[in-house]
């Protein structure tokens, strides 16, 4: 009687919001789903690059600071790491190419070996560009590593511009880094 | 030919189930059930057939390394052995859901021969939810799971399962015990839906519902606890639970479950939480749905999660669905799920039950929202946040403790109203050498405040466990006379099922136990060595021996030969090792564990240089890890217990049988 | 039993209960209390365990073994030392990973939903069930039960369970409902009498026996369950982070433990150190090779020296220091002790090896003798070979 009516309006109510909660959740879980393996956005990207200090593979010191004002891609990666081994060719060939529109290259060489990284770069592309060594991979967490390999492209004024995960497509080197380039001093 | 025999079989699975769930409903209304319901049962059979045709078929492609299947040709190998081949049937996402088919129409077939004699008009309108789930599981499979696909061209040889389901022979038993408990709790949520539909949300109800719902409930205890078995012996990073958020998926039905278990208890002596016991068993089966999406559907990264595909969508729209329409059947039947029998509203054992329902149920909430948060989060803000085991410890810990506390207040508390100084004198004792343990231990040096509030409540619940034997045992000795262990042994006997659940309970306290002593007293060590090096951890030190290859056919390891000690004792040596699989470039490392009734030593490599005759060995010694999987068996003995069917007396005469056909459904 | 025994065998039985209740408070608190100053091992694995590995899925950067894992706790600890707090730490993190490398979500952002709402879906249960517990009962039947029970089923506030007799009164009230005469009022009557003389509690098996005696008060025992579970609930989440800490069993001996002189800064434990600050003269030493073999000699010697201390006159210990001090390069601090050895045990293979080292070192003319002397009483010793090559090379 009375005390019914209440209580049917009271499961209505319930009945309503439980729909709701669950209209809701789908409706997010759903959005989730178009998603796929969506890359992680860096969180560097637009603020100031991190430092680089330290010693090359060949025993010269290096500082990218000494870098300020050029247009630099800073390159994750081991000779241990296997999409690296597809990078590396690719990577010195764009190098090749916009050497002379002031891209400039440097790499971080994560818990390697010396000689083991050498030979690596020899056989894999022959790069020609500086290597800091990190041995213990507190540079890559510096930078904000998740895996290997990864690529940085800092921009004339110091800052991160973007961030490859993963192994860097020739797509990514026209998208990305060659209109900065165009910018940048010849 | 061949080929087609696969999706054949999902085809006219799909068919028979389809009209089964039909021919079931018809029967149910009908007049001329027992017609109707011979074709349904035949219906069901032929999905049963079905999808055993299905799975064998896949098997059989499986083991005759038939690549030009798309299923094989990514997950079969021929280096692989046997018995792994066998079970990559289950190792990917098509394959598994062609296990979970399997168990499916094996249980809707099982419910089909085993019919309560008080279900009345209940099973037939179960068994045709249950062949409507049937359907469209067997229509996910032939349209978004793509078992059987083709491809071309045809590939020589695979890489094999992924290395980590290949280490371990466990791998054969967990997924298909976790199944039978995950596919076991559709029928409590079809008989849930039946009383629903028919609106006997009665008696009859929770007397069919107990025993499928307390068997769905043993597998998947057994299946959870075997699966941090296995993911302790081969993972390699010395845990049992990591909060991942498929293992989240997996545990969720398993406290409505038992939530469900105890308040059933209610309803068949007090006709009263009926909205909350149907509650129980849909909101069980809809976790089990959604906790197949999340794993399914790619949404949550994990070790476990599955690639993306249609799947995901599909359970999510059949999530939905079933969320819909089991609102609607409560709406509709709002007025039968009234109460006639007030609880008391006193402390008895019914408002402890409730208070124990609350606490699962908050428990389960808890998980659930660590679990989804993230994706939540990241479809209205953006941010991806993650949540991991700090906030799960944090919450569900203090929880759990207070679960235990009822577990040791609620055997004491007598159904009906509880007399407070009767029941505080039997709680004393037991309560006083709880709180003793707390205060020595603590006061001894031990640490961990959750720890040591662990071990008072286990000797709590041991104590107040004891006390109800004692009781029992007195009255039966009162009555019959005889000796107090005679006494007590048919005490144990005449009340199978209420000690029988005791024992559940202990069981679960010696669980509480171990985890809280491993993950407290746990302590490990990290040492590059070199051959005749050593690392220790308190009492126990591993030195190292030989650091070798070991190549076979289906991987390349490194191992690490370390002598282990304790207290100066030999332990002998065990093998660590880290492996590569020709299909991976990671290297996956093997542990090698000693266990002890007291504590487990377990070794991994992170890092070997076989030439340099170098390893960087972990060393991690965890107390109780065997009493953690012990606690299982205890778990499954008192479940098996409690339920071993007694001896059925003559079937009360059933009006209602005959009635539930003549009777027009209002 | 009369009453003043029975008030005072309640009053013993209080005073038992609160002492054991003390005493188990006292456990706790002693439990709860932070370990001995915690080692910059644990330190570290305290504030790794907050943050996510962030090549692995779902681990934290303790329990990691990954390369990048390896180099985030070498990072932690390098900032632990120059004082930063977990918190600082965690927010470095956080600028270069966002917050995703978080493993418990932020209090202060959006995250606190995720810690507020479990709490408050325990108190909403809570009170719902509060309330149904002490909602009224059916209605009760007046004395014309026939047309009051009618009138109940016609509203829908009567519903008959399934029982037989729940299934009889519902015909027969379907049945009067439908037409209603005599006879089927009559047996609506019936039905309902049957119905509500049902025993209320049904199946007292296997349960404890009630005695008389007074109620246990619902509130009170409500209130108390309910601030019982709050409280618990935020000790737990307070003191989460203190349950992380390793050791068993009775605090080490209290011995007299002269403490590190205070100009030698706490050190860093070697990797693969467990044992925590050494209490023993053998601890130091162990602990000193520890060093040793992790290639820190400044360290190594330090922990010799407390050795030494400890135990004034270990000439073994004292042979290791010069030792390391040879090989690191500081053969001149190690001279004059090593002299004194020579003294003390003269024509001792192992002295005269480090003696001899750190002559050469020093480019004593004495050198060579010593050495020679060496290889005269243990030719066949490991370091042999490596000093003939000495001695040929010049």
């Amino acid at each position: 009687m009375t005390a019914a009516r209440p209580r049917r309006r009271r499961r209505w109510v319930g009945a309503v919001a439980l729909v709701a909660v669950a209209v809701v959740t789908a409706f997010a879980l759903g959005m989730r789903l178009g998603e796929g393996d969506a890359a992680q956005p860096s969180a560097l990207v637009g603020r100031p690059a991190p430092d680089l200090r330290g010693t090359t593979l060949d025993g010269a010191p290096f500082d990218l600071a000494d870098w300020r004002g050029q247009v630099v891609l800073v390159n994750i990666w081991g000779s241990w790491c296997g999409p690296c081994r597809e990078e590396l060719p690719l990577l010195a060939r764009a190098y090749a190419t916009l050497q002379e529109r002031g891209l400039h290259v440097v790499g971080i060489d994560v818990r390697d070996d010396a000689p083991l990284a050498r030979t690596f770069l020899q056989e894999h592309g022959n790069a020609s560009w500086p290597s800091v060594a990190d041995p213990d991979g507190e540079r890559a967490v510096d930078w904000g590593t998740f895996a290997l390999p990864e690529t940085y492209l800092v921009g004339p004024d110091g800052r991160v511009v973007a961030k490859a995960i993963g192994a860097v497509d020739a797509r990514w080197i026209d998208q990305t880094v060659v209109p900065l380039l165009a910018r940048g001093t010849p | 030919m061949r080929y087609l025999l696969g999706p054949l079989a999902l085809a006219l699975g799909l068919a028979a189930s389809a009209v089964a769930a039909v021919l079931w409903a018809l029967a149910a209304r009908s007049p001329e059930r027992f017609r109707l319901a011979a074709r349904a049962r035949l219906g069901t059979q032929t999905a049963l057939l079905a999808a055993a045709v299905a799975a064998g078929v896949m098997v059989v492609f499986l083991v005759q390394h038939d690549f030009s299947v798309r299923y094989v040709a990514e997950n079969g190998g021929r280096a692989v052995p046997a018995y792994y081949t066998v079970i990559s049937l289950w190792a990917a996402l098509e394959g598994s859901l062609l296990l979970w088919l399997l168990v499916l129409t094996g249980l809707t077939a099982l419910a089909m021969v085993r019919v309560h004699p008080r279900a009345g008009d209940l099973h037939p309108w179960a068994m045709s939810v249950l062949s409507g789930l049937s359907a469209f599981f067997f229509g996910l499979a032939l349209f978004a799971g793509n078992a059987f696909d083709r491809v071309f061209p045809v590939p020589s040889d695979g890489p094999g399962p992924n290395p980590l389901l290949q280490d371990h022979p466990l791998m054969g038993v967990h997924p298909p015990l976790l199944y039978a408990g995950y596919v076991g709790m559709a029928v409590p949520f079809a008989y849930a839906v039946a009383a629903l539909v028919t609106g006997r949300t009665g008696p009859a109800w929770t007397a069919v519902v107990r025993a499928w719902t307390l068997t769905a409930w043993t597998c998947l205890t057994a299946g959870i606890v075997m699966g941090g078995w296995w993911a302790y012996e081969v993972l390699g990073w010395g845990g049992y639970w990591a909060w991942d958020p498929v293992e989240n998926a997996s545990v969720l039905p398993w406290f409505t479950a038992t939530a469900l278990l105890h308040s059933i208890m209610v309803q068949r002596r007090r006709a009263t939480l009926r909205l909350w016991n149907l509650t129980l068993a849909i909101a069980t089966f809809v976790l089990v749905v959604l906790g197949t999406f999340l794993t399914r559907s790619g949404v949550v990264e994990s070790v476990h999660a599955f690639t993306q595909s249609a799947i995901g969508p599909a359970l999510l729209a059949f999530l939905l669905v079933v969320l819909l329409g089991a609102g609607g059947l409560f709406l509709w039947r709002r007025d039968r799920l009234g109460d006639d029998e007030p609880l008391l509203a006193a402390v008895s054992r019914e408002t402890s039950f409730l208070a124990n329902n609350l606490l699962l149920a908050g428990l389960a909430v808890t998980i659930l929202v660590g679990t989804t948060f993230p994706l939540l989060a990241e479809a209205f803000t953006g941010d991806r946040l993650s949540v991991g085991p700090p906030y799960f410890d944090r919450l569900t810990v203090p929880l759990a403790l207070v679960v235990v506390l009822l577990m040791g207040i609620g055997p004491l508390l007598p159904w009906g109203r509880a007399e407070g100084r009767g029941v505080g004198r039997r709680l004393l004792p037991p309560a006083l050498a709880g709180l003793a343990t707390v205060g020595l231990l603590g006061v001894t040096g031990m640490r961990g405040v959750s720890a040591l509030l662990t071990f008072g409540l286990a000797l709590f619940v041991v104590g107040t466990t004891l006390t109800r034997l004692a009781i029992d045992a007195g009255r039966v000795r009162t009555v019959e006379g005889g000796g107090a262990v005679r006494a007590a042994a048919r005490t144990l006997v005449r009340q199978r099922r209420a000690y029988g659940g005791l024992l559940v309970h202990l069981g679960f306290v010696l669980a509480a136990v171990a985890v809280a002593a491993s993950s407290t007293y746990g302590a490990s060590a990290t040492r590059q060595l070199t051959i005749g090096d050593t690392v220790t951890v308190g009492g126990w030190t591993a030195t190292l021996q030989d650091v070798r290859t070991a190549d076979t056919a289906r991987r390349s390891s490194v191992v690490a030969d370390l002598r282990l000690r304790r207290d100066g004792d030999d332990e002998g040596v065990y093998r660590p090792a880290l492996s590569t699989y020709p299909g991976s470039s990671q290297a996956i490392g093997t542990p090698s564990v000693r266990t002890t009734p007291t504590a487990d030593a377990y070794l991994t490599l992170t890092e070997v240089d076989p030439t340099a005759g170098t390893a960087t060995v972990r060393l991690a010694v965890d107390p109780l890890v065997l009493e953690l999987w012990a606690s299982a068996g205890v778990m499954v003995a008192g479940a098996a217990v409690a339920g071993w069917p007694r001896r059925r007396r003559a079937p009360e005469p059933q009006p209602a049988e005959v009635r539930a056909v003549a009777e027009p459904v209002p | 039993m009369t009453v003043l025994r029975v008030t005072r065998r309640r009053a013993a039985t209080g005073v038992v209960v609160l002492g054991v209740l003390a005493f188990a408070v006292l456990g706790l608190i002693r439990a709860a209390a932070p370990a001995d100053t915690p080692s910059m091992r644990q330190r570290v694995d305290e504030v790794a365990a907050t943050l996510r590995c962030p090549t692995c899925q779902g681990l934290s950067i303790e329990d990691s073994t990954s390369v990048l894992a390896a180099g985030s706790r070498r990072i932690i600890e390098q900032q632990l030392e120059q004082g930063r707090t977990p918190d600082e730490i965690r927010q470095w993190f956080v600028d270069r990973y966002g917050s995703s490398v978080l493993l418990s979500p932020d209090p202060a952002g959006p995250g606190l939903v995720a810690w507020v709402v479990p709490g408050l879906v325990l108190v909403a249960g809570g009170l719902l069930v509060w309330r149904w517990l002490g909602r009224d009962a059916a209605p009760s039947v007046a004395p014309d039960r026939t047309a009051a029970a009618l009138a109940a089923w016609r509203a829908g506030a009567l519903d008959p369970d399934d029982s037989p007799a729940g299934e009889a009164l519902r015909e027969a009230l379907t049945a009067a409902d439908a037409d209603g005469d005599a006879a089927a009022l009559a047996r609506v009557a019936s039905a309902h009498r049957r119905y509500t003389a049902r025993p209320a509690t049904a199946g007292q098996r296997g349960s404890v026996p009630t005695r008389r005696g007074p109620v246990l008060p619902r509130r009170m025992v409500t209130l108390g369950a309910a601030g019982a579970v709050l409280v618990a609930a935020a000790a737990g989440v307070a003191l989460g982070s203190s349950d992380r800490s390793t050791g068993t069993g009775p605090p080490p001996a209290a011995a007299a433990v002269p403490s590190p002189p205070a100009s030698v800064p706490a050190p860093s434990p070697p990797p693969g150190w467990s044992g925590g600050m050494p209490q023993t003269p053998q601890n130091w030493v162990q602990l000193g090779r520890a060093y040793d073999a992790a290639h820190q000699p400044d360290q190594a010697v330090a922990a010799y020296d407390m050795a030494l201390r400890l135990q004034p006159g270990a000439d073994a210990v004292l042979l290791m220091r010069a030792d390391v001090l040879v090989r690191s390069g500081h053969a001149d601090q190690a001279l004059p002790d090593l002299e004194q050895l020579d003294a003390r045990h003269p024509d001792t293979a192992d002295v005269l090896l480090v003696l001899g080292l750190a002559q050469r070192a020093g480019g004593d003319p004495d050198a060579g003798a010593t050495l020679r002397r060496f290889l005269e009483l243990d030719p066949g010793s490991a370091a042999a070979p490596g000093v003939r090559h000495l001695l040929d090379g010049g």
